[in-house]
Parts: C-alpha cells; sequence; structure tokens
C-alpha cells in the first residue's frame, strides 16, 4: 500500500480541486465574522442557516485591493458596509492551501441580491406591523401647535445633532427646550441602544412635546437598524408624536415610515419645528387682523349710527321748530285778524257815536239857518209863555234878547 | 277828569253815558254844548288811541315776521 506524505496528499487535494472545480461560483452566503486587518486584507466567516442552525460555515478573504473597491461598491449600492448578519451574493474562487488548508477569495459581490434581500426583509417587517396594526399609531397622535419641549434621540457627537441645535437656536425668534438622550445610532447597538433612550424619555415623557431621533453623516451610513422591527414597534408604540431626520438619501427607513413625521436631514426637522411656530404666529397675527377689522367695521358702524341718530335729532327739532313757528304765525295771524276786527268795531263805534253827537248838537242846527228860542235858558217848546215874557233868540253868530207881545196856540 | 288819565273804556263809558243823558234829560242847553264839547273831545281822543293802538299793532307783528 503506497504511502503518501501530508504535503503529497494536500497536493493531490488540491489538484483534485483545481481539476473538477469552476474557476469561480456564485454562491449566496451570510457573513457571520468579519475583520480587516493592519495591511487592508478582510477575513470573513461564512455560513448557511436553517432556524439559526448553522448549515454549512467556511472561511473567506477579500484581499485588500479588491476589497478597498468592492467595500466602497457594496456601500454605494446598498447604503450598508460588508458586515456580520447579512446575507450576500459573492463570486467566489475555491482554494487549497498545502498550509492553510480551504479557503474561499472573494472576487466580486453583487448588491442587488442584499438590495432584494433587504428590501424583501423590509416589506415582511412593513406588513408584519400594518398586521399589528403598529403601522399609523405614532401618525395618529396629535403634534402640539406649538411643541417647545423636544427631547432628542441622538449621538451627542454627531454633526447632524450639532446642525439641529444650532437650527433650532438661530431662528431668532422662538425658543426651544431640548434634552439630550444620547444614543448609538448605528451597528447592532442601535436599536437597543435607541429603544433605551426611548424608554428614559418614556418614564418623564409629561415633560415632553415630542421627539425627534437625528443622525448626521453621509449616504454610505449603515441604516438597517432603521429598519428593525422592533425599533418601528418601539417607535409606533410610543405616546408622544416622533419626528424622524436620519440623514439619508436612498427610501426612507421603516422607522420613516412609521413615525410621526419623517424629514430628511436634522436641519430640516429643525425647520419644520420652527415653520410649525411661523404658521401659528401667523395664526396669530390674523386672528389679531380679524379682531381688529371686527373692531374697526364696529367702530364705523357705531359712528355711523350716531352721526344717523344725531341729524336725526337735529332734523327732528327742526321740524317741530318749524311746526311751532308755523301755529305761532298763524297765531300772529289771528291775532292780526282778531285785534284788527277789534279796532274796526271800536271804530265803527266811536264813528256811531261821533254822528250820534252831531245829530243832536244844537250848533249843528244853527249852522243850518235855524235859531233856538229860549226862556230862563230852555227851550221855549215846554214851557209856559206868557205876554211880556223875556225870550232869548240864537243863531250861529247872534243873541237876540225880544219880549213877548202876543201867544197864539197852533 | 283830565283826559291822560282816562282809558279808552272809561272814555267810551262816559260818551254813552253823555249820549244817553243828552237824549234823555231836558238839558240846559249850555249844559248840553258843553256834554258834546266833552264828548266829541272823548270821541277825538279814543280815535287817537284806536290810530295809536292799530300801529303799535302793525309794529308788534311786523316783529313776527
Amino acid at each position: 500500500m503506497a504511502q503518501l506524505t501530508l504535503f503529497e496528499l494536500n497536493n493531490l487535494i488540491k489538484s483534485q480541486l483545481e481539476n473538477n472545480l469552476e474557476p469561480n461560483y456564485w454562491v449566496v452566503a451570510e457573513i457571520s465574522e468579519l475583520r480587516v486587518n493592519q495591511k487592508g486584507h478582510c477575513y470573513m466567516e461564512l455560513v448557511e442557516k436553517e432556524n439559526n442552525f448553522i448549515q454549512a460555515k467556511m472561511r473567506a478573504n477579500i484581499w485588500s485591493y479588491t476589497y478597498r473597491s468592492l467595500s466602497a461598491q457594496f456601500e454605494n449600492a446598498t447604503g450598508t458596509s460588508l458586515k456580520p448578519g447579512i446575507k450576500v451574493l459573492f463570486n467566489l474562487s475555491v482554494n487549497f492551501h498545502e498550509v492553510y488548508g480551504l479557503s474561499l477569495t472573494v472576487n466580486d459581490i453583487d448588491p442587488n441580491y442584499t438590495i432584494g434581500e433587504r428590501s424583501r426583509l423590509r416589506e415582511e417587517t412593513i406588513q408584519r406591523l400594518q398586521q399589528e396594526e403598529l403601522f399609523d399609531k405614532n401618525k395618529k397622535l396629535e403634534l402640539p401647535i406649538v411643541p417647545q419641549n423636544i427631547a432628542v434621540i441622538s449621538s451627542d457627537s454627531a454633526a447632524g445633532y450639532g446642525d439641529f441645535i444650532d437650527q433650532l437656536r438661530n431662528n431668532g425668534s422662538y425658543y426651544f427646550q431640548t434634552i439630550l438622550f444620547p444614543a448609538m445610532m448605528q451597528g447592532n447597538e442601535a436599536v437597543v441602544s435607541i429603544r433605551k433612550a426611548l424608554k428614559d424619555i418614556h418614564e418623564s415623557q409629561t415633560n415632553f412635546d415630542a421627539v425627534v431621533i437625528i443622525r448626521g453623516g453621509g449616504a454610505q451610513a449603515d441604516l438597517d437598524c432603521f429598519d428593525t422591527y422592533e425599533l418601528a414597534r418601539a417607535i409606533s408604540l410610543f405616546p408622544l408624536p416622533l419626528l424622524t431626520g436620519i440623514g439619508h438619501e436612498r427610501d426612507q427607513t421603516v422607522a420613516d415610515l412609521v413615525a410621526h413625521t419623517s424629514l430628511k436631514t436634522p436641519t430640516a426637522v429643525a425647520e419644520f419645528l420652527i415653520s410649525g411656530m411661523n404658521r401659528f404666529d401667523d395664526l396669530l397675527h390674523e386672528y389679531l387682523y380679524r379682531i381688529e377689522k371686527v373692531f374697526e367695521n364696529k367702530l364705523t358702524f357705531e359712528q355711523r349710527q350716531l352721526q344717523y341718530l344725531s341729524s336725526s335729532i337735529e332734523q327732528a327739532t327742526k321740524e317741530t321748530l318749524k311746526s311751532y313757528d308755523h301755529a305761532l304765525g298763524q297765531k300772529a295771524l289771528t291775532l292780526k285778524y282778531v285785534s284788527q276786527r277789534f279796532l274796526e268795531r271800536q271804530h265803527s263805534l266811536v264813528d256811531r257815536l261821533d254822528q250820534q253827537l252831531t245829530l243832536i248838537d244844537p250848533m249843528t242846527i244853527l249852522k243850518r239857518g235855524y235859531s233856538l228860542t229860549l226862556k230862563n235858558g230852555k227851550s221855549v217848546m215846554n214851557q209856559k209863555l206868557e205876554v211880556g215874557d223875556l225870550l232869548e233868540t240864537r243863531t250861529l253868530n247872534k243873541n237876540i234878547n225880544s219880549q213877548v207881545t202876543a201867544i197864539k196856540d197852533e | 277828569m283830565s283826559k291822560k288819565s282816562i282809558s279808552y273804556k272809561e272814555a267810551i263809558d262816559r260818551i254813552n253815558e253823555i249820549v244817553t243823558t243828552i237824549e234823555g234829560e231836558d238839558l240846559d242847553i249850555d249844559e248840553l254844548t258843553g256834554l258834546v264839547k266833552e264828548a266829541t273831545t272823548l270821541i277825538g281822543s279814543c280815535k287817537d288811541k284806536l290810530q295809536n293802538a292799530e300801529s303799535d299793532l302793525q309794529t308788534s307783528l311786523d316783529k313776527l315776521n
């Protein structure tokens, strides 16, 4: 029985593999471990699981030159770095080294698989949230008209947090009270860390009007934690309206979808809060303007009313005076008429007396040429006359004395 | 009775009285002549008063208009 040295055996295996395997294969595998050494070479442990049970496992590496370009392309395409826990479609070559044994060398990666995989997982998460009626819960909360007390979940060193605070502070008009609840915003710890922050806020929720989750950084950042069911559920069930400004360019994360309001960046969240204040401010101004208008109209109306009333009074007074004047005029006419009538009557009375006197005036008879014959100053008509009586005869211009010589009765 | 102190009404009464006296009584001609003179004077003064009253009335009514 021929004997082989270990090296000969390993050589045999190596040549068998090289002869019988294709130069490369497209293989789907999950990264279970990953590290990059100082030279930039990437060493991974790839696995395939069925219900958390490992069915297959193999070492794999990506040489530094390849790793630099592949990891960048992968992040660009998926928004996620190569890291444990994700499934990737690798182009691999199978190598066997006499000393190091069997390993896989990565030549290429098709990021579309991971994108599809993630979008499938994302879809599943969304469906599950919808089925459990958790999708719209936070959206149904009412954001206070003027949310001024804000709980902020962020990494305290993140540029996005600084931008958010600066924007709120420098709005020039409104004061916002913010309290930071620091949390890891990426990586495996992020979900636990953010949920812990939410729990802390929950304990003092009466101090806050709203919660803001913000994260600064570029598009390449790892956002997978924001697609997890656990975080989405925590956001959805949170009793305060929750605003996200996670800072990314790709489609919204599940966290964005279940949040009360999602905005692209921390700065946008700050602007949203400020614009809410502005709208409220404008509304107040509008109310003020409307109140002023109503007041002005009322004032104008009342002034007109007063004017109308005062002119009515003037008119009525004038008319009354006029009627009094008219009545007085009538009275004056009556007075004139009555007075004139009275005077006329007096005139005719006096005239009549005048005539009467003229008729009985003895001078009237004398003027006509008659004479009066008197005995002892009285008319002789009713006196007894005897011969020898002395008589006085008056004419207009003469007094004649005579003596009776004879008397004859007729 | 002086002319000035006698009122119109008194003057008219006096004139009537004189007329009645002249018509009803057998008077001495000198008495009669005196009464007629008195009555004539009173009539003149009454006419004057009426004249004055008329113009006073006119003046007063003119002020109203």
